[in-house]
């Protein structure tokens, strides 16, 4: 635990080599997006799904022209526009807070600590990640709403194994469920969660999850049968619940979300 | 105004399109794509006659039922060769952006996609496009009347003989809900889909 001394002297250093920077031209991280000791170390996303209708985004490192395809007066993504592989556990920003569009610019280096999930008490100091994240101009954002993606089922085979099927049956008769094997391969169906996952440099950061049949987490990992599930997802959730644009009134997060109640 | 078939380009078609299969004496047969301006036409051998039909593909996709002696006729609907049109300048727009999707040459390529556009150019869409897709296929999307929406994607084989079939994957939405995909033959459900996508 610091001292309140070294907390004073660590602050102070960060205002004055921030605003230095800042007059400079060289920082222009919005600190805004930062954690606060006074956050909630997470949202209860659940409870603020059901409670209003919310968006979040997602940088595409293409231009509009190419992540988009317009149908008329519709624009749905291209199928190209995310990686089957980001899929898993991919990277999404929560609108309505203190998020704007223009922050997608800012791209966190991986394992540079600008990227690592935040602890929840750790007070975050820009001063200690000025080269944690790098900045792109070319970049299309992609808006979903969150109710048209979370609790959304997709059936997903892992290929034929005895293994599977053994412990699918076992399960099915667990929860006194009838069993019907798929013809060649098993089937499974699992869901989709976002989960808030603040990291040091953007409290608003979130992740698009995939449960297995068991509401386990299907980890990001470069295996055919994820591939597969994730194309799937890509064409069947994603690309037509991406929008090019926000809503014209966008609902704000309300405070108590994420402020702790005793600040 | 008369044109070999072999001839034929589908920018000389106005709507509404017919052929028409008029058997002759002896054992020859007159096709004929009739159109506004324009008729395309050419005649085979009786032996040679489906053969020798099948030489308008990659143009025109035909589901005619044949009887001796009868002339048979199959319109297309009005907005046919609008759509076909439509769905051919974005298939182009892409092939000049995309070509490095492609796992055949473009001409081979074109020839599978002419054969699906085709089909679904008989649907009644609002606005069509297609994508090339990693995945190495196509991806038609296409917008229809009430907030339906029509996915429909051609995966290419490496194997070239297994393309050239009508086999196809859908996914149709509903106010941007999945409410069914599958993969079907295109050619024998088409007119299920007309139908839907109609009301």
């Amino acid at each position: 635990m610091k001292s309140i001394w070294q907390r004073i002297k660590k602050g102070s250093k960060n205002i004055y080599l921030c605003k230095k920077l800042r007059l400079l031209g060289r920082l222009t991280y919005p600190s805004i997006i930062l954690p606060r000791i006074s956050y909630k170390h997470l949202m209860d996303f659940p409870s603020l799904i059901d409670s209003q209708e919310i968006f979040v985004s997602r940088r595409s490192n293409k231009v509009c022209e190419d992540t988009f395809n317009k149908v008329g007066d519709v624009y749905t993504l291209r199928e190209d526009a995310i990686e089957p592989l980001d899929v898993p556990n991919m990277s999404l920003n929560l609108m309505g807070g203190k998020f704007l569009e223009k922050y997608l610019k800012y791209i966190p280096n991986d394992k540079s600590g600008g990227d690592q999930n935040w602890d929840g008490v750790t007070k975050i100091y820009l001063c200690d990640f000025l080269d944690s994240y790098t900045v792109t101009n070319e970049y299309c954002p992609i808006y979903f709403d969150v109710r048209e993606i979370v609790n959304q089922y997709f059936v997903y085979d892992k290929g034929k194994s005895p293994e599977l099927t053994k412990e699918m049956q076992s399960f099915y008769k667990m929860i006194g469920k009838q069993y019907i094997g798929g013809k060649n391969n098993e089937e499974f169906i699992g869901n989709i969660m976002l989960a808030h996952v603040p990291t040091n440099l953007n409290y608003w950061h979130s992740e698009f999850r995939l449960q297995n049949y068991r509401e386990q987490l299907i980890e990001r990992k470069k295996q055919k049968w994820i591939e597969r599930l994730a194309v799937d997802v890509i064409k069947q959730i994603l690309c037509v619940n991406g929008y090019r644009v926000l809503p014209d009134i966008l609902s704000p997060i309300p405070k108590e979300h994420y402020m702790k109640s005793n600040t | 105004m008369v044109a070999d078939i072999q001839e034929a380009d589908m920018s000389r078609f106005n709507d509404p399109v017919q052929i028409e299969l008029v058997e002759q004496t002896g054992e020859r047969y007159d096709v004929i794509l009739r159109a506004l301006d324009a008729d395309i036409y050419s005649n085979f051998d009786k032996d040679e006659l489906f053969k020798g039909l099948l030489k308008f593909a990659p143009y025109y996709y035909f589901d005619v039922t044949w009887q001796q002696q009868d002339v048979v006729k199959e319109s297309l609907p009005s907005y046919f060769t609008s759509n076909f049109k439509s769905l051919e300048s974005a298939f182009n727009n892409e092939l000049k952006k995309y070509s490095d999707y492609l796992i055949h040459d473009a001409d081979y390529s074109r020839k599978i996609f002419e054969r699906i556009a085709l089909l679904i150019s008989e649907l009644p869409f609002i606005s069509g496009t297609i994508e090339l897709t990693m995945k190495k296929g196509f991806k038609f999307t296409l917008l229809f009347p009430r907030n339906k929406l029509l996915m429909i994607s051609k995966s290419l084989s490496p194997e070239k003989s297994q393309n050239l079939n009508d086999e196809i994957i859908y996914s149709l939405f509903f106010n941007r809900q999945l409410i069914d995909f599958d993969e079907i033959n295109l050619a024998e459900n088409k007119e299920g889909f007309k139908k839907y996508l109609s009301v």
